[in-house]
């Protein structure tokens, strides 16, 4: 509780006391250089401070003669800031800067001893005056060292165009080594080089390590004699290939490194005094030792390249831009071979020289092939601490025709410098012979390169893979029940057509019992005509002609009945009575005509007059009996 | 009535919308496929199969499928299925015959005599449906010729060969239809799913291995007991293998 009241207290004491502080001072700037000797290459960093200022912005800094000035940053030393807060609401906000360090980085661009004069310093629109300072450039370390040193190798001074130059970076040293920097300007690029990567050597251990502050290399770490003296070595290779003539300055690389000359002892004592012995306490501060260094640093030599154009004399027009020793071998598989079946054509080029930027050489068209892009790769074989690049061009040609083909010869020119002349290799012809392919044996096959692993096939490397063709994109059709599983399939495709059969033939053994049977063919029709008759009677029985009526009733009957017993009718007789007797039909039927046929006779041969009410009477009889004698005799 | 209608209305309804959604699927899976999560494309193949979704495409894309994941047998049972649905489907024909090729299946088949060979081999020359279709052609044939001949009675007697033939024709393309039909309906075909697979003689791991099979070999199916099937391959061999690796086609 009391320790929380004290704390309270003191912060009221030092608020008090920095407002205070912030309000009387007067902005202060000062400035300092990290060294006065430095080597070509290098550079100083100058630190400008600014005390008792909020917020300045970064000084601006005159242009100063033979040296190239750059912002490379700023730090606080340390902040204060007070804000007092009353009820929620900030009132006062005081920043107040311990030190603001601005710093820049000049860089020399000559050798000598250069005195800077006082100059303006800009900040936020108010003018300081710097020191004045003195800076000696040297082109060589003065402490020159036997025991730090780089140097870049290179195989050759003189080079062809294209001609590969192998440059070997070494940094030689003795002693202990805090933290170094290494600036290789020329592996940033340069201009008219190609650079690559060396093929590393597998027995060989190798590390990665920064130089340019940021660009990764593969270097090794040996011991080396040099001069009697053992130091130790990092190294790394670089290979550059110049892409045009003239005369290039590789500018010397620069390394800046803090050498340890010792190790301090820590003073820090235990505040337990001697109740822990030493060792123990040793142990704890082991981390702590501090590192005593010295800064140094130094370069290497420039080196001059001089890259020759290639000759124009001699030149053979297949040269396309080889440069080294070179071996080339090609060779054609299969030399027979069927219609649509691959032949691979193998191109090695193998050899010391530009070998990654090799381009394939001219083939002749051969017609009747379908040719494919070629595909490239380069080949690393190790035979011992010997390695032989090689790169490889592959072409498929396709045969769409059978026959005998050619296949001329093909020249591979490269440009040797070590002999300085041109080198033609030609290989070939080849002989092709082209079957036509069996129509059973065409597969619908798809080519493509195999990396293969292994050496078998590697022999071969186009091969035919066959491979399942690609999915369905359409669901469609969704299968419901079979066909033959549905009721009405069956109905239409077997119902239905029997049945129209069943009816075609009942019909047609109808009309042919129509055709042969005149009996069957007179009953059918005796009804039909009958009707017409009876129409007749009516008729008749409007007009209220007797006559006409009973006429027509006697001819319909006569006929109706003579067509119905298929026989020739004049009157009613005891033989056609016991015929429709004997044909079904009954006594009251028989009577009712018999008695029909006399009132009609007595109606034509007698000439009582008969009532329309008789007549209308008789019709129905007639009628009803005709329907009736109908349904009977059917 | 009117529940009734509605009934059927409803059915319709979610007939359709599932068709809807079966397709979505589909077109989900085969972008799987294409992106090569082979299993996921099967998984959603599978659910549309599980389903009641009985398709060509289907099957051959999950065969497909099942072929990129290595998995042969299971492939070839799904090119069988396609096979019924879409059996001149010149895909599937190419990728059964390569994975048959592939495969390298040694098929136990019955052996049979001569006239038998001949008779089996006139017999599943067509499926089901083939045998159907000619079937219902040949009647219909006959029914129109004996039309024909009902009236006219020149004719009739000219086509009482062709009559006799046709409709013996008819006769046996029935009998096939439906001894076929019958076949389908009562035998069970299943397929080997795993690369190689023990047949014993009875179904527990104490039974001594009869013989073995390889990854697609086709057998009939005679009766699932729990974790044994009894599989049949001809006359002479026969014997139970463990459920989970045949598969039924």
């Amino acid at each position: 509780m009391w320790i929380k009241i004290g704390k309270l207290f003191l912060s009221f004491i030092a608020i008090f006391f920095f407002v205070g502080n912030v309000s009387a001072s007067q902005p202060n700037v000062s400035m300092s250089i990290s060294q006065n000797n430095v080597l070509l290459g290098d550079s100083v960093i100058l630190t400008i401070t600014v005390d008792n200022m909020s917020n300045p912005n970064t000084p601006h800094l005159p242009n100063i003669d033979n040296f190239d000035v750059k912002f490379i940053g700023s730090s606080q030393e340390s902040f204060r800031s007070v804000s007092i807060t009353i009820q929620g609401k900030q009132v006062k906000k005081e920043t107040s800067g311990g030190g603001y360090n601005f710093d820049f980085e000049l860089t020399p661009k000559k050798v000598g001893t250069f005195d800077i004069p006082s100059f303006p310093i800009l900040i936020n629109g108010k003018t300081f005056q710097s020191r004045p300072f003195r800076i000696k450039v040297f082109d060589q370390s003065e402490e020159q060292s036997e025991d730090i040193f780089i140097v870049v190798e290179t195989d050759k001074l003189e080079a062809y165009l294209g001609e590969k130059i192998t440059f070997v970076f070494k940094w030689y040293f003795n002693k202990d080594i805090d933290s170094y920097r290494i600036n290789v300007p020329w592996l940033d690029g340069l201009k008219n080089f190609l650079i690559s990567d060396p093929e590393l050597d597998n027995n060989l251990h190798y590390s990665e390590f920064i130089v340019n502050e940021n660009q990764r290399v593969y270097a090794l770490k040996t011991r080396e004699i040099y001069k009697g003296r053992e130091y130790t070595v990092i190294s790394f290779k670089k290979i550059l290939i110049p892409m045009a003539e003239g005369n290039y300055v590789l500018e010397p690389s620069f390394l800046k490194c803090d050498v340890i000359t010792g190790y301090q002892k820590n003073s820090r004592r235990s505040p337990f005094g001697n109740f822990f012995d030493d060792d123990f306490d040793d142990f704890f501060n082991l981390g702590r030792k501090k590192a005593i260094t010295k800064h140094f640093s130094t370069r290497s030599e420039k080196k001059e390249i001089f890259i020759r154009k290639l000759p124009q004399k001699n030149r053979p027009a297949t040269f396309n831009g080889a440069v080294g020793e070179f071996d080339f071998s090609i060779d054609a598989k299969p030399l027979s071979l069927k219609t649509g079946e691959p032949l691979t054509l193998t191109m090695k080029v193998s050899g010391s020289g530009n070998i990654e930027q090799l381009k394939l050489p001219v083939l002749p068209e051969v017609d009747g092939f379908k040719s494919y892009e070629p595909e490239s790769k380069v080949d690393v074989l190790k035979r011992g601490a010997q390695t032989i690049k090689s790169k490889i061009f592959e072409k498929v040609l396709i045969p769409r025709k059978q026959g005998d083909y050619t296949i001329p010869e093909v020249s591979f020119t490269f440009f040797n410098p070590r002999l300085k002349e041109y080198q033609t290799i030609k290989k070939g012809p080849f002989k092709i012979h082209v079957q036509k392919q069996e129509e059973s044996e065409k597969e619908e096959a798809i080519i493509i390169t195999s990396n293969a692993q292994n050496k078998e096939q590697k022999r071969e490397i186009k091969i035919l893979k066959k491979d399942i063709r690609y999915i369905k994109t359409n669901l469609e059709p969704i299968a419901g029940k079979e066909i033959y599983e549905k009721a009405i399939v069956w109905f239409i495709g077997y119902m239905f057509p029997l049945s129209i059969l069943a009816g075609l033939f009942c019909w047609q053994k109808r009309r042919e019992k129509f055709q042969k049977d005149s009996g069957f063919a007179r009953s059918r029709k005796a009804f039909k005509e009958v009707k017409n008759h009876l129409r007749d009677a009516e008729k008749a029985i409007q007009d209220n002609n007797a006559r006409h009526f009973y006429d027509a009733l006697i001819k319909g009957l006569n006929n109706y009945l003579a067509n119905k017993l298929n026989c020739s009718l004049a009157s009613i007789s005891p033989k056609i009575v016991s015929e429709l007797k004997k044909r079904g039909l009954g006594e009251k039927e028989v009577e009712d005509l018999s008695r029909l046929y006399q009132t009609i006779e007595m109606a034509l041969f007698s000439s009582v007059k008969f009532e329309i009410k008789k007549i209308r009477e008789d019709y129905k009889i007639a009628k009803d009996l005709i329907f009736t004698i109908e349904r009977i005799l059917r | 009535m009117i529940r009734k209608l509605s009934v059927f209305l409803l059915l319709l309804i979610t007939e359709t919308a599932f068709a809807a959604s079966a397709n979505d699927l589909f077109f989900k899976a085969n972008k799987q496929y294409d992106t090569g999560n082979y299993q996921e494309a099967v998984d959603l193949y599978e659910k549309l199969v599980l389903n009641g979704v009985r398709s060509g495409s289907l099957y051959y894309n999950l065969g497909n499928t099942y072929f990129r994941l290595k998995k042969k047998g299971k492939a070839l049972v799904n090119y069988e299925r396609a096979k019924v649905l879409i059996p001149n489907d010149e895909d599937l024909k190419a990728n059964y015959e390569f994975l048959s090729s592939l495969l390298n299946i040694k098929q136990l088949d019955d052996t049979y005599s001569i006239y038998k060979k001949i008779y089996f081999a006139i017999r599943n020359a067509f499926s089901i449906r083939g045998w159907f279709f000619i079937s219902l052609t040949l009647f219909l044939s006959v029914c129109f010729l004996l039309g024909i001949s009902i009236f006219n009675t020149h004719f009739r007697k000219k086509v009482y060969m062709p009559l006799a033939i046709l409709g013996l024709c008819f006769f046996i393309s029935t009998v096939f239809f439906l001894k076929n039909y019958q076949a389908k309906k009562h035998i069970k075909m299943g397929m080997v799913i795993v690369p190689k697979t023990e047949v014993r003689y009875s179904p527990s791991y104490s039974g001594a291995v009869a013989f073995e099979l390889t990854e697609g070999t086709k057998a009939q199916i005679l009766k699932t007991e729990g974790e044994w099937t009894h599989i049949r391959l001809n006359s002479k061999n026969s014997g139970w293998v463990e459920t989970e690796v045949i598969e039924k086609i």
